[in-house]
């Protein structure tokens, strides 16, 4: 009698229930063609593509596969995060930045040309039920998380965190849904100097405050989630200070709700997700993460997008991710994409 | 002018040079015969999935319609797990995809008590994919499968390394491929299909040596040995080092393995390489194979396989061709000088 490997485990013959989460529903993919209706720049190499094209909902932290015809270069489909879905016109929108062959050509089409789509794919975001949702995004990686926070339920804190090279990347901030938004820039030019980790970490004193119930009062509307406007004093900042949380709802919390009510989300590049998990494990909270790999098939058949796991073991991204909670990852050896 | 009651099309040349009787036009006009006969095997047409790129047989259902191709090989099957090579595993060249998956599959025996189940109202035929490090372990898979039923014939994967000869592959050399067909002919009565390596300076040898130990067909070939190298980094693109090169980038590579071993051998000869059209099988077909198999193509597009069947059926109708079998193996050569 042959116990289930771990492989098998992980590649969702059992689907475990994560610590504190609540598995999404998720729908079984599709394969089909998609129609561009927009596709335009909004800075920096950054696109935003809107596509019509008839699929179930995906999920936040979900993927499409997008293709282009023809046998040259990109030959096969690229993964790409969902930035939002509209079922009833049924449009889904991708955010991508040109960065090879592949996305150049994909910034040429225009509107009617098509694609050929695979998905939804992959596992979503797990649901929390954490008092203080805290989501890192770090350059592109931002467009699931912001799917994924205008998603969340109205009930505890969001606090967002968008860090980028510079401040022409820091896009579709606008679209972000948040108790509280802060920005990072490597350069300067927005928000705090420094990396979107060290934006987290000088955060960090305010969270540990917010989890032993002190600086928190009963203030306005409870929870209430509101984009905020780049620029604006209230709603974005880049440095911490004492007790800024309590600009926005939120109702005076026992000492009881300890920092296990405190999830991490992350998504962005290998270092910064290294980084962030190493945050996670210092501050003993769970911390959900996007990986990336080359990808061929998208739907687990072809074992390439494997990544190293826990024990030795491999996952693989397109099946058994791309969301994994980071103490299951390989740290020393995942490298992104 | 009077309507004619012949096909639309001006049938290519070569194929029809007088004019035919109506009554055998419209004979011609039916479905054409697509069946293939492989040992006791027959396909009800040539259209194979690779192995590789249909995981164990069901991991399409609902995305690829499987009932209408004439059989999918699983991924190769060996005795115990193996959990694959070290990532990066993939890596695309112009027109191409490299891979290093390194045989990851689920091991023989949960094979057999998990996935065998549920393969029996798959509606294509199933061809197990059979490898191993050693002859012995060959044998302890296909007698295994062999003896739990439920599949319809076996492709031997002689391109694993054999431990006991310092890893060289099996099929490198007829004596080594023949030793393996010797040993698994005697243990079942399913076809035995033998999946050739390319990487070999005479594959017609190769083939004529599994032909006379017992191969009802051979499938020509798998891939072609490659490598890829990061300028910047110095470091080759793959965890592995090298990988094996498949899709459009192979296939006139894999045209010229195929001649060599339809001019050697009588028995079938199941094309693959770099097909991704109809008119990609039936230059394959034109060559001399009797059936082929689609793989890379799959990853770009799991409805593939469909399309091709397809074109083959309209070039058959356009050109007045009753059954594949009247194409085969009639490529015309330069008369000698």
């Amino acid at each position: 009698m042959m116990k289930p490997s771990k492989t098998q485990v992980l590649q969702g013959r059992k689907s475990a229930p994560r610590s504190g989460a609540v598995p999404a529903d998720i729908h079984a993919p599709v394969e089909t063609v998609a129609e561009v209706c927009c596709n335009s720049a909004l800075s920096a190499g950054g696109f935003l593509l809107g596509l019509k094209v008839s699929m179930p909902a995906p999920v936040p932290g979900q993927f499409v596969m997008l293709g282009l015809p023809g046998n040259t270069a990109p030959l096969l489909r690229r993964p790409f995060s969902v930035l939002g879905h509209d079922s009833t016109r049924e449009l889904l929108e991708i955010h991508y930045s040109v960065e090879g062959a592949g996305t150049r050509l994909l910034s040429g089409l225009g509107q009617g040309q098509t694609l050929n789509l695979l998905g939804p794919l992959g596992r979503p975001f797990p649901e929390s039920e954490a008092w203080l949702r805290v989501l890192v995004a770090g350059g592109r990686g931002i467009a699931p998380l912001i799917f994924f926070a205008g998603k969340m339920g109205s009930s505890g804190r969001v606090l967002f965190l968008a860090g980028a090279r510079t401040a022409d990347e820091l896009v579709l901030l606008e679209r972000i849904k948040a108790t509280e938004i802060f920005v990072s820039t490597d350069d300067g030019s927005l928000g705090k100097r420094g990396t979107v980790i060290a934006l987290l970490r000088s955060l960090g004193p305010s969270i540990d405050s917010m989890c032993q119930g002190g600086g928190i009062s009963s203030e306005g509307a409870m929870g209430k989630k509101g984009a905020s406007h780049p620029g604006s004093a209230v709603g974005l900042r880049g440095a911490a200070r004492g007790g800024g949380y309590a600009r926005k709802g939120g109702s005076t919390r026992s000492v009881d709700d300890a920092c296990s009510r405190v999830v991490l989300y992350g998504c962005g590049p290998a270092g910064m997700l290294s980084a962030l998990h190493s945050y996670a494990v210092s501050k003993s909270v769970p911390c959900f993460v996007s990986l990336e790999a080359r990808m061929a098939c998208g739907v687990g058949v072809c074992q390439g997008c494997a990544i190293k796991v826990a024990g030795s073991r491999y996952a693989l991204v397109c099946k058994d991710g791309p969301v994994f909670e980071s103490r299951l990852v390989d740290w020393t050896e995942y490298e992104g994409a | 002018m009077k309507e004619k009651t012949t096909g639309t099309k001006k049938p290519r040349p070569g194929l029809q040079t007088r004019a035919r009787p109506a009554a055998e036009v419209a004979a011609r006009q039916r479905a054409p015969d697509l069946s293939v006969v492989i040992g006791t095997l027959k396909l009800s047409n040539p259209v194979m999935v690779a192995s590789g790129v249909a995981g164990y047989g069901e991991e399409l259902r609902g995305i690829a319609e499987l009932g209408r191709i004439g059989a999918i090989v699983t991924k190769t099957i060996t005795p115990r797990e193996r959990t694959g090579n070290r990532p990066p595993r993939l890596v695309e060249t112009p027109a191409g995809l490299m891979n290093s998956i390194g045989l990851a599959n689920i091991g023989c025996g949960a094979f057999v008590k998990e996935v065998l189940p549920r393969l029996k109202d798959l509606r294509t035929r199933v061809v197990v994919s059979v490898g191993g490090c050693s002859v012995r372990d060959y044998q302890d898979v296909l007698a295994s499968v062999d003896s739990a039923g439920g599949v319809d014939a076996f492709e031997i994967n002689v391109s694993c390394p054999n431990v006991r000869a310092g890893g060289i592959h099996f099929g490198s050399s007829a004596s080594r491929a023949a030793a393996v067909v010797k040993a698994l002919r005697p243990l079942t009565t399913l076809p035995l299909l033998v999946k050739l390596t390319p990487n070999v300076t005479d594959i017609g040898a190769v083939a004529a040596a599994c032909v006379s130990e017992g191969a009802d067909a051979l499938t020509v070939a798998n891939t072609f040995k490659a490598l890829a190298v990061d300028v910047d980094t110095r470091r080759p693109f793959l965890g592995a080092v090298t990988g094996g090169l498949s899709g459009p980038a192979i296939k006139a590579l894999s045209l010229a393995k195929v001649w060599e071993v339809v001019s050697r051998v009588k028995v079938p000869v199941v094309a693959c390489g770099g097909i991704s059209t109809a008119r990609d099988a039936l230059e394959y077909v034109v060559v001399g194979a009797a059936a082929f198999q689609v793989g890379t193509a799959c990853l770009k597009n799991f409805k593939t396989p469909e399309l091709i069947l397809d074109g083959i059926v309209e070039y058959l109708r356009e050109n007045s061709v009753r059954s594949l079998e009247e194409l085969r193996g009639t490529m015309i050569l330069p008369a000698a000088q």
